[in-house]
């Protein structure tokens, strides 16, 4: 157990030291990695902002509610009393001479209106509620669809139903560039990590003569490639909250402007710890695969 | 502790190096091996430390067959060796205090005691006060003498020392001889190769020749 200790802080030490050895070129590494990682990223904030947005200021989904054709004034009078004690619900009452109305704009329904004997259009009533989940937003719909002289409801939730759909797809294609920006990072470090046995070909040599196992000489390069990850991830993640900052300042303009709140939400800590992780363990595994190779090919041709 | 049977080396396309060889180095034993230069006396010590494996036959170290050893023991056979390399194989981008800890870190050794095992180590070689320095400010004695602090530094059971005097002038190999002669009386196996006559005379001990691939035991 000592020994395991005292081996990967010796590992540790000579990962910080290589990289401290060549800051500039370490850095513009980690820069690299960083950018390619901060695009994904940028694109997952812009589209969790999306989602929120559209979360706090709902497309104020409508519950249509078509009366009974038979209705009497007064009992859609009963009906428009409930619909108005809702609390945060915007009412808005259309009479069947007005759909009528409303129909015969066009020329061609005008006419099938006309061949009809009567008017076949019920009382309807739409309600407007501050309420984006549409699961709430249904259930609320049956209720309604319960009470007396209510013939048919219907919940028009296309838009909000397309939002979620859009944001949907926007978290795969920032999780898929992300997958295909990991696989380049990945490459990336590889290279890096190939190049620094190379130059250590020395090194790595008299130490497996002088009885060093495959452990103790990859140990260093994952240290490295893990460092190298994990400074990547957090200038993706310093860019990205950068570009918020910029973001947020000109959204600021703009509500004042527009005097409604426009407010960008960072990347969650759980996230920006996950991305930590991530970058981590792709360096990590990049290192990995490098030392699995240079060891399979043990005559140092790696 | 080190056994050759019947050992043949050809390398691939090459000519016969060693023609079944069999050989027997005792615990404690101070052995040279002589020759001219392309003799094979670099690749007997390889053999004994399976850095080469043998064509034919095979060598035993502690009674164990070199051929049949499972890769992952390697690494700590070769712990059981002190290698001087006749290429020195010193890391140039290191101090001196860090070649001489390298197998004390392959080791594993707790990393305090890690600077007085150096220094000793440095002590007997005449380098303490050199241990701050990168190799490359060294002379070629000095060098020379740090591949055996390298290669003593972790106590190993036997020192391979390959051409340890070559390009010396003789003063230094005479003092390098008389380095292995005091660390063989400490109790080390030590087996050196060399075409360096002033060093095989001057060491009063068993003497192998290598002539036409095959072994000729000299006495002392
Ligand atoms: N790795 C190798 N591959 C091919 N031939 C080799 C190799 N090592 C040594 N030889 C050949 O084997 C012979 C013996 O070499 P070596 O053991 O180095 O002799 P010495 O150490 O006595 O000078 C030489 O002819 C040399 O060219
Ligand atoms: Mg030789």
């Amino acid at each position: 157990m000592k020994v395991w200790v005292a081996a990967h802080r010796y590992a540790a030490r000579q990962a910080l030291a290589r990289y401290a050895r060549r800051l500039l070129a370490a850095s513009f590494e980690s820069a690299v990695l960083g950018l390619a990682a901060a695009l994904p990223l940028a694109f997952l904030v812009a589209v969790n902002n999306i989602a929120d947005f559209a979360a706090r200021h709902p497309a104020t989904p409508e519950i249509s509610i078509y009366l009974a054709l038979d209705a009497t004034p007064a009992e859609v009078k009963d009906v428009a009393e409930r619909l108005r004690r809702i609390e945060g619900a915007e009412v808005r009452f259309i009479s069947r001479t007005e759909a009528s109305k409303l129909l015969r704009r066009s020329a061609a329904l005008a006419d099938v209106l006309d061949a009809l004997p009567s008017n076949p259009l019920p009382d309807a009533f739409t309600l407007r509620l501050a309420i984006a989940d549409t699961h709430r937003l249904d259930a609320f719909r049956r209720e309604i669809a319960a009470w007396p002289r209510v013939d048919r409801t219907h919940v028009d939730s296309a838009w909000a139903q397309k939002l979620e759909a859009l944001v949907h797809a926007g978290r795969l294609a920032a999780a898929c560039l992300g997958a295909l920006l990991g696989l380049g990072m990945l490459a990336v470090t590889f290279n890096t990590i190939r190049l620094q046995m190379l130059q250590r070909r020395d090194e790595i040599e008299v130490s497996r003569l002088i009885g060093a196992t495959e452990a103790f000489i990859r140990r260093p390069y994952l240290y490295f490639g893990a460092l190298q990850g994990f400074f990547g991830a957090a200038v993706a993640l310093a860019l990205v909250a950068a570009l918020d900052a910029i973001a947020s300042q000109e959204l600021a303009a703009l509500s004042e402007s527009y005097g409604i709140i426009l407010e960008l939400q960072p990347l969650p800590v759980g996230t920006s710890g996950g991305v930590l992780a991530a970058g981590a363990a792709l360096g990590l595994a990049a290192a990995w695969f490098c030392a699995a190779r240079a060891a399979r090919a043990r005559g140092l041709r790696i | 502790m080190i056994r050759f049977d019947r050992v043949g080396k050809r390398y691939p396309g090459g000519i016969e190096v060693l023609a079944r060889v069999s050989l027997e180095i005792a615990r404690g034993e101070l052995v040279v091996v002589t020759g001219p230069s392309g003799a094979g006396k670099s690749t007997l010590l390889n053999l004994m430390a399976g850095i080469e494996l043998p064509t034919v036959g095979h060598v035993a170290v502690n009674g164990e067959n070199l051929s049949r050893m499972r890769p992952r023991a390697l690494p700590y056979l070769r712990r059981q060796f002190g290698l001087v390399f006749q290429d020195h194989k010193l890391l140039y981008d290191r101090s001196v205090f860090d070649n001489v800890a390298l197998p004390l870190r392959i080791v594993g050794f707790d990393a305090a005691t890690i600077p007085g095992r150096v220094s000793a180590a440095l002590d007997k070689v005449g380098l303490l006060d050199r241990s701050r320095s990168p190799p490359i400010a060294l002379s070629g004695g000095e060098q020379q003498r740090l591949c055996i602090a390298r290669a003593i530094v972790h106590r190993p059971a036997i020192l391979l020392a390959d051409e340890p005097t070559a390009n010396l002038d003789p003063d230094y190999a005479a003092a390098i001889a008389d380095l292995l002669l005091s660390l063989n009386r400490a109790g080390v196996t030590v087996v050196i190769a060399t075409h360096d006559r002033a060093v095989s005379d001057r060491l009063p001990t068993r003497r192998i020749e290598l002539r036409a691939a095959r072994l000729h035991e000299a006495a002392a």
